[in-house]
């Protein structure tokens, strides 16, 4: 019984997890933000309004 | 809080604008001891007694024209945003070049301090400058600092926090330039400005005819003036660098020894016209070398054994809950072994930061833009276009942002479009596994080699483009080649950590969901559970290996591997791990013998010359579109990429055929 009551939590925050990520990866692809692998999402990425 | 003040950070390209950014609010941006580090401007906020301060770093520009992308962020900032001061960075081993942008800054009538920086550079250029004596020539504060070692950062903010309104001294032209700029400026007098700025700059402006400051003003105006017989703007700037020799004559006294100094006893060798480039791949080897060989490798193996203990502890607590069979098996064999199976290149990955940080912070990459600009000029792309692709060694979307200091826009597509084949950083991990597995002893040999030809086909791709697609006139390229100096190890451990937590959270987000999502894929088919030949990922990877059988690697694995990469380019490695049920401490051999059924070692050179050239992952895609602003630029970006990696990998599998 608490096994199986795990596993529903573990699954429920994998899937919660999993579908953040994924968006979070769709908002960086769209603002062609990347997604940290060189730590540029946070110091180099301009916002839009940055554009010219 | 008694005051809010906003203050703009300008200066030359590399003269230490970001290191005095993180020096005065403790922030990690990237610096580089080369130009065009920072292409957009950044935001830092801090507070000084009791004076809150917004820092904002704007771009390293020679002047406030608008040629490139960068000057237009630098001056639209400062006219259109009004801060309340403008804190102007100069190299006081560089005094001359640097006051051009004073002057312009000057002259757009903002309150400017001046922060003389590298005073200890010009010491050792045995330069003496009358400080007191530039402040009143040119009627602004000026303070001497040396933003590496925080020194003078004290009063260079109690100058900031006390400024006034008090505009410097402007250049005063020639009769017949003064004469122009009056009438103008009576006209103007007329009608509400464009912006908040002295009238006088505005019809400098107008007589430059500068298309931005035009456009903002009513044709009517515009019409009454027809362009002058004279070149105005190179009158303009005559008459500024006059001006600026007659100030540096007052304040400067340099030494008369022409005795070379060690950064041109070095650049002799570094930039020769034969051995530069011997030079550069010797360095570059080296590097791959100690990251591989020497320490990466001994390092990877220590914390393999640790996630091996790890992951065997996450699995006995699971077994010991309870935990149904394929949740178990989504943990360990799904997002543990993906997860741990990337990370475990991090010793690697961490080297190379650790070796390129170096190399940037010493001065060498300007020399290596120096060294490439040759091949530069004879493909007909500007030289200033090297820099974006060395800057694509570490990650894709920086560099393709970085072609923004590109003044001619044909050469800027060139340039966004050749980037991403410059091997990233994510690229390692794929190019370790395989090379560990398949050519024991080689790996940095290989893996030099994947470098070499990433810039060679850039290269080559370029040629091709500037003569067709991208056709336009040479513009000029001058760089500056800034002194070696000793790297700073505040700023090489801080460098790396920020490149090092960078791969750490994409390891934590997108490998992890990566590793759930293909782990189910290759669990299930469309009527529940299934073997991995049956899956949904088997089914996907069948549909496209036909197109890799040519190039050796025609296996359903192989095919999703590559799809899947498109995430991030570290998912290959996952999926590795993941379909072939390798634990995250497997080890060379363990590799080999999986992936032997697969590949061979040409196959799985064709299948790195792949990864390295096919399309990159999609926050690059998202950045090639963002700076391109078109789905068509973007769309074709993708499609010939992808079509270069699939020639020259057949022809690398098909041509080593005939030779091995």
């Amino acid at each position: 019984m608490l096994g199986n009551l795990i596993t529903l939590l573990l699954l429920v925050i994998i899937i919660v997890y999993v579908v953040y990520v994924i968006r979070k990866v769709k908002t960086s692809a769209q603002s062609g933000k990347c997604s940290g692998c060189c730590g540029c999402s946070k110091h180099s990425c301009p916002s839009k309004k940055e554009l010219p | 809080m008694a005051n809010h003040l906003t203050v703009a950070l300008a200066g030359n390209p590399n003269i230490g604008k970001t290191t005095l950014l993180n020096a005065l609010t403790g922030s990690k941006y990237s610096v580089g001891n080369w130009a065009g580090v920072t292409v957009e401007k950044k935001e830092a906020i801090f507070t000084h007694k009791d004076s809150q301060i917004t820092l904002v770093d704007l771009p390293g520009t020679y002047s406030l024209s608008t040629y490139t992308i960068d000057e237009s962020i630098a001056r639209n900032y400062i006219i259109e945003e009004n801060p309340d001061v403008v804190l102007n960075i100069v190299d006081a081993s560089n005094l001359e070049r640097n006051l051009y942008l004073t002057l312009q800054i000057l002259e757009l009538g903002k309150p400017v301090v001046m922060a003389l920086n590298m005073m200890d550079a010009a010491e050792r250029k045995g330069i003496h400058i009358d400080i007191q004596q530039l402040s009143s020539l040119l009627g602004i504060p000026v303070i001497p600092i040396i933003a590496s070692k925080k020194q003078g950062l004290g009063a260079l903010l109690d100058q900031l926090t006390q400024y006034t309104s008090i505009q410097g001294t402007t250049v005063t032209y020639s009769t017949e330039v003064e004469t122009q700029i009056s009438k103008v400026q009576e006209v103007l007098s007329a009608i509400p400005l464009p912006y908040n700025v002295p009238s006088r700059w505005i019809a400098i402006k107008l007589l430059e005819q500068d298309s931005i400051v035009t456009s903002k003003l009513p044709k009517e105006i515009i019409n009454q003036f027809t362009p002058l017989e004279l070149d105005i703007t190179e009158v303009i700037t005559d008459e500024k660098y006059e001006f600026i020799s007659n100030i540096i004559q007052q304040v400067i006294k340099e030494p008369t020894s022409k005795e070379k100094t060690l950064t041109q006893k070095i650049d002799y060798f570094m930039t020769h016209k034969w051995l530069g480039l011997p030079i550069f791949a010797f360095i570059m080897f080296s590097i791959f070398y100690f990251t591989f060989t020497l320490v990466g490798d001994p390092l990877k193996d220590l914390l393999v054994s640790w996630f091996d203990v790890l992951i065997e502890a996450t699995s006995n607590g699971l077994t010991a809950m309870g935990v149904a069979d394929w949740m178990h098996s989504l943990i360990i064999d799904g997002i543990l072994n993906g997860v741990f199976g990337v990370l475990s290149f991090l010793p690697n990955i961490g080297c190379l930061f650790i070796a390129l940080t170096i190399l940037e912070d010493t001065g060498y990459m300007a020399r290596v833009a120096f060294i490439m600009d040759q091949f530069m000029k004879k493909i007909g792309l500007n030289g200033k276009a090297i820099i974006p692709m060395l800057l694509g060694f570490g990650c894709s979307v920086p560099a393709i942002m970085g072609t923004r200091t590109l003044e001619d826009e044909k050469d800027r597509l060139t340039s966004i479009m050749i980037n991403p084949f410059m091997s990233c950083s994510a690229r390692l991990p794929i190019y370790t596994l395989f090379a560990s597995a398949f050519f024991p002893g080689k790996e940095a040999l290989v893996i030099f080699s994947l470098y070499l030809l990433g810039i060679v086909v850039a290269l080559i791709v370029a040629f091709i483009f500037k003569r067709t697609l991208f056709k336009s006139e040479e513009t000029p390229f001058i760089m500056e080649l800034p002194p070696y100096h000793l790297p700073s190890l505040s700023n090489t451990l801080s460098q790396v950590w920020e490149k090092v937590r960078g791969f750490l959270v994409k390891a934590g987000t997108v490998i992890f969901a990566a590793s759930a999502i293909l782990w189910f894929i290759l669990n299930f088919n469309f009527s529940g559970p299934s073997d991995i030949s049956n899956s949904i990922g088997a089914s996907i990877g069948k549909v496209i290996a036909p197109l890799f059988a040519p190039l050796g690697f025609g296996t359903w694995q192989a095919a999703l591997a590559l799809i899947t990469g498109i995430t991030a380019k570290e998912v290959v490695v996952s999926n590795m791990f993941i379909i072939y049920g390798l634990g995250a401490g497997a080890s060379a051999s363990a590799f080999a013998s999986a992936l032997g059924s697969s590949f061979t070692p040409l196959s799985a050179y064709a299948f790195l010359v792949f990864c390295l050239l096919y399309v990159p992952c999609v926050a690059a895609i998202g950045a090639i579109k963002r700076e391109t602003n078109s789905l068509k630029w973007t769309l074709f970006a993708i499609t010939y990429q992808t079509g270069v990696a699939w020639s020259i990998s057949f022809l690398v599998y098909n041509v080593g055929k005939l030779i091995f």
